[in-house]
């Protein structure tokens, strides 16, 4: 069985009660104990002044040392079950006893004493007395003209025990009215206290997709909660950056899937309106196959842009790869595009330089950008790719003769789907500078561009050697 | 009938144009929206067949443009953004009807003929003036219940003079409606045909259809 419950208001009840007990318990301990104290002490002081009148009688008459007993003390002492008792023994002989000791005995000196003082020789012992009873009895021992004497005086008890009894048992009952009392406070505290919790938290459930929008009000809460909600809301505005993220690429993308699929089911509806040419059904397979063509690399895009996202590929499987050769490599396959437009592809690399990185994904990355470059640069135009490195870091700089990217759109070239206003005539799915960023971005890297509508572009790639 | 598409895939919009041009339609196509929306301005199209996302102008900010300027004419939103919100938007801002890509063809036909119909005044695909019916779906043309084989040229007149029939049109109006802007307006071409539609319709029949508005231009409706 769980003695902690889980939820908090059964927690803080129960540590309230656990931590409320124990406090009366220790009171309750220490009250007897003074009580009981208190009580000694008293009776303590009583047997002293007891002591001193017994001693003070002490006399010599006639070479003979008596105890005389005036009417007064006689009269105290004289009751057999007065629960007064005296006994002065002189040089080993009784000299006196109380009236109430007479043909009377008992145990004087029981076990070890409880107070002893050296200097004035008294010592103090629990005893019990002749009628069952228990008795504190106080021993002193002092010399009268020379002669040893031994006086012991004693008083009950059973009134100071009986006083410590009642209070020990109004202790046991208030204790335990105290712990249930202290129970039902403590629960509802706890419930009073938690309520703007479970206010809270039926809020927060009611939040969904649907209503990412909503905002926690930190107004009505109290102010512990305030921190809770302001991180909620923290939460909850990147949840819903993200979200419509999500949504904005999905709606990007089925609208640029819906394009070529588009042209596909036109084509196929206008070509079979009538009998066509054999040249009018070649056309429009050619279309078809061109807009196929484009759908198939959106979709490979897309593939791959979500297996960046979902983190598919990691540092683990990271091998040491030249820089040169990944270049290379996407030089290589662009080169038919370049020279189909006349525009040079100049490359000028260390093939020294490597990092830490996957050879595959940074040759996609580089080959997208150098695409780029080739793509929105004028017919005959220049790429120029420079390798550098610098301490720990290497990297690849993409020079290029194109059309440029105006500022206002420097910033959003690396956004999915995004395309300048210049490049929506150039075949393209919007998504290659994404797929490159991401890359890179995987690697622990950079990308930059720097541009002039109308001279050209630069994107500067810039790595670790080894990510972080 | 002359329409304007105003799409930003060239291929789409070049299968567009040869689709309608072979239902008959004049087709002018625009792959951007500003050059779109100075289009839509300038000539006056019996509908427009605009794209949502468009480079420069979407096609929204084109349709509000035109109603604006309180230009009537039809118009037909073509977007692949088919959600809910995005067609009660164009609708609420004056468009006709709207359809999702990927679309049926015909259906885009279809329904370009009935906002044509609608914008005027006319429920049915059948045009009736007294013994001449027009069926503009099949594109066949009856006269007391003898069918008469006309152009492609000569239908696309009949038609438009039907479709507006009891209202003078200028020589201008109907060059603008029946040709695209690559057509040289200086022309009377419309009068030839005008004759050749004359001679199938109206030459063995008693009551005369097509009139001459000196002046002004031909209309078509019956005498009575």
């Amino acid at each position: 069985m769980r003695i902690i419950p889980g939820s908090i208001q059964g927690r803080l009840s129960v540590w309230l009660i656990l931590f409320t007990s124990f406090l009366l318990f220790a009171i309750a301990l220490f009250l007897s104990y003074e009580v009981r104290q208190i009580v000694l002490t008293s009776i303590d002081r009583l047997l002293h002044s007891k002591m001193q009148l017994i001693t003070g009688l002490l006399h010599e008459e006639d070479d003979v040392i008596e105890l005389e007993v005036s009417e007064v003390i006689a009269g105290e002492y004289a009751i057999p079950r007065s629960g007064h008792y005296y006994k002065v023994i002189l040089g080993g002989r009784v000299l006196a006893v109380s009236p109430s000791l007479v043909d009377r005995e008992f145990v004087l000196e029981a076990g070890t004493p409880e107070l002893y003082d050296e200097a004035r020789k008294e010592w103090i012992f629990t005893s019990v007395g002749p009628d069952g009873e228990p008795i504190r009895v106080l021993r002193h021992d002092l010399e009268f003209r020379g002669v040893p004497v031994i006086a012991y005086v004693a008083e009950n008890l059973s009134e100071g025990l009986d006083m410590m009894t009642r209070f020990r048992r109004f202790l046991l009952i208030i204790i335990p009215v105290s712990i249930v009392c202290m129970s039902g406070i403590a629960f509802l505290i706890a419930h009073v206290s938690l309520k703007p919790l479970a206010l809270f938290s039926s809020k927060v459930r009611t939040i969904t997709h649907t209503t990412l929008s909503e905002r926690l009000d930190q107004g009505t809460t109290v102010e512990e909660l305030t921190v809770l909600a302001d991180s909620f809301n923290e939460m909850l505005d990147r949840l819903q950056r993200a979200f419509e993220n999500e949504r904005r690429l999905i709606s990007d993308a089925s609208h640029e899937l819906k394009t070529p699929v588009s042209v596909i089911k036109a084509q196929c509806d206008v070509v079979f309106l009538r009998d066509r040419t054999k040249d009018e059904y070649l056309e429009a397979l050619e279309t078809i196959r061109a807009a196929s063509n484009g759908m198939v690399k959106l979709v490979r895009d897309l593939l791959t842009l979500a297996r960046l996202d979902s983190g598919m590929f990691s540092a683990s499987d990271f091998r040491i790869v030249s820089l040169g050769e990944c270049v290379g490599r996407a030089v290589a396959a662009l080169s038919p595009l370049a020279e189909g437009r006349a525009i040079r592809l100049e490359t000028s690399l260390d093939k020294g330089i490597t990092l830490l990185g996957d050879s595959e994904r940074l040759t996609e990355a580089l080959m997208n950008i150098i695409e780029n470059a080739v793509r929105y640069n004028r017919d005959g135009g220049l790429v120029e790719i420079t390798s550098w490195e610098r301490g720990d870091r290497v990297g690849v700089e993409i020079r290029d003769t194109g059309v440029g990217i105006g500022s206002d759109e420097l910033e959003r070239i690396f956004e999915r789907f995004y395309r300048t206003s210049a490049s929506r005539s150039v075949e393209g799915t919007g998504l290659g500078l994404s797929i490159a960023r991401c890359i890179i971005e995987a690697h622990g890297g950079e990308i930059r561009v720097e541009s002039e509508p109308g001279i050209g572009s630069c994107f500067s790639v810039s790595l670790p050697r080894k990510p972080e | 009938m002359r329409i304007l598409i105003v799409e930003d895939e060239k291929s789409l919009a070049q299968v567009l144009k040869k689709g309608f041009e072979e239902h008959g339609f004049t087709v002018d196509v625009s792959l951007e929206g500003e050059e779109g929306l100075f289009m839509a301005e300038t000539y006056p199209y019996d509908v427009l067949i605009l794209d949502i996302l468009l480079p420069k102008v979407d096609g929204l900010a084109i349709l509000r443009t035109v109603r604006t300027k309180k230009i009537e004419v039809p118009v037909v939103m073509l977007t692949a953004r088919g959600e809910v919100e995005d067609r009660i938007r164009g609708l609420n801002i004056g468009a006709d009807d709207y359809i999702a890509k990927p679309f049926d063809f015909p259906e885009l036909v279809a329904r370009v003929r009935a906002v044509i119909r609608r914008s005027k005044g006319r429920a049915s695909a059948m045009i009736q003036i007294d013994d001449l019916t027009i069926d503009t779906n099949a594109r066949s043309v009856k006269r007391a219940g003898r069918e008469i084989r006309l152009s492609a040229t000569e239908y696309n007149l009949l038609e438009y003079l039907a479709l507006n029939s009891g209202r003078v049109l200028s020589r201008t109006e109907l060059t603008e409606h029946l040709y695209d802007t690559e057509f040289d307006l200086d022309s009377n071409i419309i009068d030839v045909y005008i004759s050749y539609l004359r001679t199938k319709i109206d030459k063995d029949f008693d009551m005369q259809l097509i009139h001459t508005v000196r002046g002004a231009g031909y209309v078509l409706k019956s005498d009575t």
